[in-house]
């Protein structure tokens, strides 16, 4: 996210901006939900370090599972069956695959409860407003590092997405 | 081998109606574990399922006449799918006696751990949403699963405390939605 500006909600400010900017390195478990005029959800394991974004999606029991790799300008997709696609489009790419845009890249910092920094921001009650999307933090949970988000709500327009984070490892 | 895929049918015609508890662990590509869940499963043939995830979440799976009824109560959403659309053959699909196990997959002894037989079973349809799917049992009664994705991670469901009742609830196998549940057929 470059450098992230937090977000100060009130349980939020126990994380300061520093500590925020400093996790450089983190795991998170837990599930997605994507709505739009189709639903899909999907268990999540996000990893991220500075070089890119690890995210596995996954039906009950380990179903259907496939791989996301997101670098700063690329994105590379191996699907159940194993087959790879790679696109330099990253949010193109992602509405090919589910027919609308996902702000993929500007969740990375979302999730931890940061807004981008540089690009206009419009502070809410619980959250903000960024890129045309709705950032909403419902619930907290503690980690090694401070309070970061449990339960978060992206919308814009008819597209909603929902993630419960069951677990996060901040390295 | 036939002997593995009998045993297996022998213990699927026995199972009319099966009730346990099971253990489900995710295990990553280097053993680790990466999630465990606990819950409560039933089985009536044919066809009929239900896994009622309740650590560390509850989640609850629902199959009745060729649907599934997906319920995440932390995300407030029910979806309700035909199975082929969903994820395909489930693997509690094939223990409920709706499959033809020998037309839709190989069945080979995978291998013998003490007193439990592991049935390695590979789907013959290349689209199957699993690569193989193990089932063991223990003298002839089901013990576990094993599932693995296409990037090393295992699943590994063990059932504990199983019956074999005479019959099971048929609200077992209906789903209602707690109010506020958004609800999204497919």
């Amino acid at each position: 996210c470059g450098s992230i500006k937090t977000f100060d909600a009130e349980q939020g400010q126990q994380m300061s901006q520093q500590q925020r900017l400093d996790i450089r390195q983190w795991n998170m478990q837990g599930r997605l939900l994507i709505k739009s005029n189709e639903v899909l959800t999907a268990n999540i394991q996000w990893q991220h370090n500075k070089q890119r974004d690890v995210l596995k999606l996954s039906g009950a029991l380990g179903l259907g599972a496939i791989l996301i790799e997101l670098r700063e300008h690329e994105i590379v997709l191996y699907d159940a069956h194993g087959d790879k696609q790679v696109s330099q489009d990253i949010d193109a790419f992602i509405a090919r695959q589910i027919g609308f845009i996902v702000p993929i890249t500007a969740l990375r910092c979302w999730v931890l409860g940061a807004y981008l920094q540089g690009v206009p921001v419009e502070q809410l009650g619980n959250g903000f407003q960024q890129l045309g999307w709705r950032i909403a933090y419902d619930e907290y949970m503690t980690t090694s590092v401070g309070v970061l988000p449990r339960r978060i709500k992206v919308t814009k327009e008819n597209i909603k997405l929902k993630l419960i984070v069951d677990q996060w490892e901040i390295q | 081998d036939s002997t593995s895929a009998q045993k297996l049918e022998g213990f699927i015609s026995r199972a009319k109606n099966l009730q346990a508890e099971f253990t489900q662990t995710s295990l990553d590509e280097t053993g680790k574990v990466i999630q465990s869940s606990q819950g409560d499963f039933y089985l009536q043939q044919p066809g009929k399922f239900r896994w009622n995830y309740n650590q560390p979440y509850a989640q609850q799976i629902v199959s009745k006449d060729g649907k599934v009824w997906f319920y995440d109560a932390d995300l407030e959403q029910l979806i309700i799918k035909k199975i082929d659309k969903s994820i395909g053959d489930t693997p509690a699909l094939l223990l409920s006696g709706s499959v033809d196990l020998n037309a839709k997959y190989t069945i080979v002894r995978q291998r013998q751990e003490g007193d439990i037989l592991w049935i390695k079973l590979t789907p013959k349809d290349t689209e199957s949403s699993f690569k193989y799917i193990l089932v063991g049992l223990k003298s002839d009664m089901l013990y576990g699963m094993e599932l693995s994705d296409n990037f090393g991670q295992l699943t590994q469901i063990i059932f504990s405390n199983i019956t074999l009742p005479k019959t099971l609830a048929p609200e077992l196998f209906e789903f209602t939605a707690p109010a506020g549940t958004d609800v999204f057929e497919g």
